[in-house]
């Protein structure tokens, strides 16, 4: 309820201007610019990852090298130069990193401080650990201890290359092979740093886990790779949100998250993605393709992803689901707004492989100024998919007469006892619905932060409280100046 | 001085030319209930619309003037936050906006607009509650979107929560007794005459004569082929009620 | 799709396929008027870039044509004689104008048609006068995205032309009868039809696809172009139902006029790899299309449907409406579009498709999709797969339906569903008894599986 006036207040405040647009001026560590053997090399030997994880890298870039960017998605874009982009960039400090917030750089804190996101833990909002990445580094992880004491692992993908070999060994690549697609075997091999999770069997962890992503660098790619393995019977709520400063140039985010949910476990996996999107005029702004896919490999485990998507210029991204273990549930909440000329094409993948497994879509997609947004989504029941059912509902509003709202679902059946219902709708907000808000003195920008908040509420239900308040305001935000 | 002064008002619907207020005049003064009855197709509707400035009316001629102001010459959502309630005659439904959330939102912009902080959240809650059982609207109709899955009867008293939350100066009721039973018709009119005050005025849109047994109001216009037949005090509206419409309409047409 | 390409495609389609249905430029009639020479070197090149499409292409995802490059096809030479006759599984419409073709020529036209009303053989028409078709043929299609339609290009031979002049209304069905016969080795062939609507003319025509008895693989590539001027009304009603070694491919696209109304109804039983494409362009205002049909497959089958509805225009409404019920073996694919383009206000467009799957090993791939650029539109789209509602199928047996029968009654019953709305009575009860037929068909098999 609150959420709505603090919305109004949001716009005030901001009035149009991307509100995570600064820069912080920090000394930073970069490789030179550019793609070869020698920087993925670079990158494994800064973080002293064992031989393998290196073999790997180099597996992948080998492969990257042989494949082409995929070009079947409704979003244009200008040919991107990939040796023209860092690949590592990091804080200078003085060591590798910090033992404790204490050194960590305090311009550092305060830009997360900026971004609403205070790292110092008596300083936080109760029950979230954070994990702060900054451009390609993990720069300071909260509540590590108290997690450790309950057997939670909670760390940057590089601490967990370190001190937990065999987990890493075992599951990293697992659910996203190196060679899946372009942009995650370009992750594989120049993968920087990221957040690792594991939660040991039966443990119901008490806190929702959030990492912040953050590019700051000019000219970085952020290539962050995010692994969450839930062991049998337990439960992890985890959170993400990202921004970026403002700039004229592109920058990309090729991140890869890998979930794993063992028999009875359950992931909750809830994204607030608000990197930079340009300017009204599609200047700037971060190319944000991105590969996440959850597999429910027991019985009985539930990976739910949960998404706000308003930022990004270019947006590709496909939550998904392999639902391998039998009554394994796979779920996905989205809300995606586009503006301005913001381009996005995403939904998700259910693939239904065990009996009895199902799978629940409920997509939003806000269009608005010249922005083209695509749903694009894909249930496939397999031979074996024995009883397994799935519901996806798939809304699209116009908001304006120069955007675009495309649905895109493939639905493959191949077991008589699967049941598949899919049902999509595309509209704008009627001229009553808006005059009504406005007879009882609602202006009208506001009115329709209210109406589209109110057509999303299914999905943003379904986020954590202290989320839930943030992508309210972001949905009032993202539209500003689409109407009147 | 007039909380409403209508003068010589001319409307059309847009993209036609077809005038249906052909010069509408009438004044009210704080505290006042005026009603205006009227056939189908009087133009009863648009008077309502154009008074609350519903994109789509083009007013072609005369003038409106509320509380001293050019209110023809302010958005719809200036006049609302001026004080101007329309109960509508169809309201509409809001999927996934909270009514009590809804109500919030307009009550901070009228203060917002008026310079005064927000509405604590347990001041809100208790004048909302106190309100709702007033007019016997249930709690859990406040947590419902608005209007969504409301009965007739309950769309109507959720207007009248609105225009009691909301404390207008002027008050347009538009067809508010269409779709309601007896029982229904007499909370609602209770609800209205709760807010009958010296300050504010109404204005009570109606084709039935009904309504007016338990609104009663000061002045009655009779509303026929676009302009104001007759006006008189209540009697008028049970001279109506006997005689019908016929013979107001002949008399225009003559 | 219709995305920008991004990067510059290492894989761009110009390899030709080394298949036996790679024509030879050279194989191109040489004595044609330029136009039409155009129009089948355009064709060719579009082939030869593109190639046979391949599962890689979006439009042929789910339709595989790889297996065709097995076959030994040789082009029909329209040597086969015109007893090749009429297939005994076409539609029984006593009360029609009857056309037959043989491997996509005609043999048989009616004798008397109502003034007004011309049904010509294409390559009669293309010697003796093609002044009367160069407006119309290739103009109305856009084949240049369509491998197997621009192949048509540049060997179609012949075909029916079908006039109606403005004003005239059909008095009775023309029914358009198409064998494909090929008695002695597997036979390709590039049928082409033109179908024009002068202002308010109005007709039915009903069109049976069948295969002589006896025939090796046949595969018919046709294209069809319609246009439909203002006011002008056409139910377009399809049996295809050819025989177990036909491929049958299809692309049909209409232009439709202010105001007019195209009804099209698509039954398809029979064949081995059947793709029905329609392409229907709204292009004037209060324009309307309506695309119904059902489908019903067994082992060895696939069928596909590819519907796009373009509402180029404000105040256009389409509906897509198709159930396919697919037994065992059988793959059913339904892809239907439709595009709202920027500026088409107040369009108003639906699309359902729902699937039936009888057994294990049936597939169903379905692709609703919407592409919408204009806000003021009121677009759906509903997709459903699954097994027959056991709730029903035990009612009816606690009612003491034999399981067959009881199933046998709800696999019609979904289909009459949609049956039931296509707008010729005598049409109707033939496409009717027709899924009755085939629905007696499935009890030589015993049911198993999914109870």
């Amino acid at each position: 309820m609150a959420a709505t006036q603090d919305t109004i207040d949001r716009i005030a405040e901001v009035s149009g201007a991307y509100k995570y647009g600064f820069v912080t001026e920090i000394e930073s560590e970069k490789a030179p610019k550019g793609l070869n053997e020698d920087i993925i090399r670079f990158i494994s030997a800064k973080k002293a990852e064992p031989e393998w994880l290196l073999d790997w890298r180099l597996k992948a870039y080998r492969f990257w090298l042989t494949m082409s960017e995929p070009d079947w998605a409704k979003v244009g874009y200008p040919p991107i130069d990939y040796q023209d982009a860092y690949y590592y960039a990091a804080p200078k400090s003085k060591d590798d990193a910090p033992k404790s917030l204490d050194e960590v750089d305090p311009e550092l804190l305060r830009t997360y401080e900026k971004l609403g996101i205070p790292l110092r833990e008596q300083e936080m909002l109760a029950g979230v650990a954070v994990d702060a990445v900054f451009d390609s580094v993990s720069v300071a992880t909260t509540y590590k201890k108290k997690l450790e004491e309950m057997g939670v692992i909670f760390c940057s993908i590089s601490e967990a290359v370190r001190r937990y070999p065999d987990l890493i060994q075992k599951y990293l690549g697992s659910i996203v092979p190196y060679s899946d697609n372009f942009f995650a075997t370009l992750n594989s091999a120049v993968f920087t740093d990221g957040s690792f999770v594991y939660v040991p069997k039966g443990l119901r962890c008490p806190m929702e886990l959030s990492t912040y992503f953050r590019i700051n660098e000019r000219d970085t790619g952020q290539f962050e790779r995010t692994l969450i393995i839930a062991d049998a019977g337990s439960y992890v709520s985890y959170l993400e949100g990202c921004t970026a400063p403002q700039r004229d140039e592109n920058q990309l985010h090729a991140a890869v998250v890998e979930l794993v949910a063992l028999d009875d476990a359950e992931i909750k996996y809830s994204t607030v993605q608000n990197w930079y999107p340009g300017d009204a005029e599609g200047k700037g702004g971060i190319y944000n393709f991105v590969t996440k896919r959850g597999a429910c490999r027991g019985r009985n485990s539930k990976i739910s992803w949960t998404q706000v998507e308003t930022g990004s210029a270019v947006t590709w991204k496909y939550p998904s689901c392999v639902l391998q273990g039998d009554n394994s549930v796979g779920e996905f909440y989205s809300v995606a707004i586009t503006n301005n000329a913001q381009q996005a094409d995403t939904g998700t993948k259910m693939i239904h492989i065990g009996k009895n497994t199902r799978s629940r879509i409920i997509s939003k997609g806000i269009s608005a100024g010249r922005a083209d947004q695509t749903y694009r989504g894909l249930v496939r029941m397999m031979p074996k998919a024995e009883g397994a059912r799935n519901y996806t509902q798939c809304d699209s509003l116009l908001i304006g007469d120069r955007c675009g709202a495309h649905t895109v679902p493939y639905i493959e059946s191949r077991n008589p006892t699967a049941q598949v219902e899919h049902e999509a709708t595309t509209s704008r907000i009627s001229d009553d619905q808006l005059f009504y808000c406005l007879q009882r003195g609602i202006p009208e920008e506001d009115a329709v932060a209210l109406i589209v908040n109110g057509f999303c509420k299914e999905v943003l239900q379904t986020l954590p409280m202290e989320f839930a308040v943030e992508a309210q305001k972001l949905v009032g935000i993202s539209l500003e100046g689409s109407v009147g | 001085m007039a909380l409403l002064d209508i003068k010589d008002l001319h409307a059309t619907v847009e993209d036609d030319t077809k005038a249906i207020l052909k010069g509408i005049s009438l004044t009210i003064k704080p505290g006042e209930v005026h009603a205006v009855m009227g056939p189908n197709g009087a133009g009863k509707s648009t008077l309502s619309n154009v008074i609350a400035g519903r994109p789509g009316y083009t007013v072609t001629g005369g003038s409106i003037t509320y509380d001293g102001q050019d209110l023809l010459a302010m958005e719809a959502d200036e006049r609302a936050r001026a004080g101007v309630f329309l109960a509508f005659q169809y309201p509409v439904e809001i999927p996934g906006v909270a009514t009590a959330t809804f109500l919030k939102t307009a009550l901070n912009a009228r203060r917002k607009a008026n310079g005064e902080p927000e509405i604590e959240a347990l001041d809100f809650m208790k004048m909302m509650k106190a309100n709702a059982k007033r007019l016997g609207v249930p709690d859990d109709m406040l947590k419902r979107p608005v209007n969504v899955g409301f009965s007739g009867g309950e769309k109507k008293r959720a207007e009248v929560l609105q225009m009691a939350m909301l404390e207008p100066r002027l008050c347009v009721l538009d067809e508010t007794d269409s779709g309601l039973d007896i029982d229904a018709l007499k909370v609602v009119a209770d609800g209205v005459n709760a807010l009958r005050t010296p300050e504010r005025g109404m204005l009570v849109i109606t084709h039935y004569q009904r309504l007016l047994n338990y609104i009663v109001p000061d002045v009655v216009h009779v509303l026929a082929g676009g302009r104001i037949v007759k006006s008189g005090d209540r009697t008028l509206a049970e001279e109506l009620e006997a005689k019908g419409y016929g013979a107001f309409t002949e008399a225009t047409a003559a | 799709m219709t995305q920008t390409r991004m990067t510059d495609p290492t894989r761009a389609e110009t390899t030709t396929e080394m298949s036996p249905l790679a024509p030879d430029p050279g194989a191109l009639a040489a004595d044609e008027p330029g136009w039409l020479a155009d129009l089948r070197r355009a064709g060719l090149s579009v082939y030869r870039a593109r190639g046979l499409p391949t599962v890689k292409v979006e439009a042929w995802k789910y339709t595989n044509l790889a297996g065709l490059k097995k076959i030994p096809f040789v082009l029909d030479d329209g040597s086969l004689p015109a007893a090749a006759g009429r297939g005994a599984l076409a539609l029984a419409l006593a009360d029609a104008h009857e056309i037959t073709l043989v491997n996509g020529r005609p043999v048989a036209v009616p004798d008397s048609l109502p003034a007004g009303v011309r049904v010509v053989s294409l390559a009669h028409l293309l010697e003796t006068e093609p002044a009367a078709v160069e407006p119309h043929l290739g103009r109305l299609a856009d084949l240049s995205d369509a491998p197997m339609g621009s192949l048509n290009a540049a060997l179609m031979a012949d075909g029916v032309v079908i006039q109606v002049d403005a004003g005239v209304a059909l008095d009775r069905p023309l029914h358009l009868v198409t064998v494909t016969a090929a008695p002695d080795q597997a036979r390709h062939m590039h049928p082409r039809h033109l179908v024009i609507l002068g202002e308010g003319a109005d007709a039915t025509l009903v069109e049976s696809r069948v295969t002589a008895a006896g025939a090796a693989e046949t595969l018919s590539n046709a294209v069809t172009e319609i246009r439909l001027e203002a006011r002008a009304r056409l139910r377009h009603l399809r049996f295809v139902n050819p025989g177990p070694d036909a491929v049958d491919l299809d692309l049909t696209e209409a232009v439709l006029a202010e105001q007019a109304h195209y009804e099209a109804f698509g039954l398809t039983l029979g064949g081995r790899l059947v793709r029905n494409e329609s392409r229907v362009r709204l292009r004037g205002s209060g324009a309307d299309a309506r695309l119904h049909g059902a489908y019903g497959l067994r082992a060895g089958q696939h069928a596909d449907t590819t519907l796009i509805v373009d509402h180029a225009v404000p105040d256009t409404t389409s509906d897509q409406l198709y159930k396919g019920v697919v037994d065992e073996g059988g793959k059913g694919v339904f892809q239907g579009k439709v595009i709202v383009r920027r500026d088409a206000q107040r369009s108003d467009g639906n699309q359902l498709h729902k699937a039936l799957l009888l057994s294990r090993n049936a597939e169903v791939y379905t692709k609703p999709e919407l592409e919408i650029y204009a806000d003021d539109v009121k677009c759906s789209h509903g997709a459903t797969a699954g097994e027959m509602d056991m709730d029903q199928l035990f009612y009816l047996m606690a009612r003491g339906l034999a399981e067959a029968d009881a199933r046998a009654l709800l696999v019609e019953a979904f289909l009459d569903d949609v049956v039931e709305s296509v707008p010729e009575g005598p049409v109707r009860d033939a496409f009717l008894s027709a899924v009755r037929a085939w629905q007696a068909g499935r009890h030589a098999v015993t049911w198993e599986g999914s109870a």
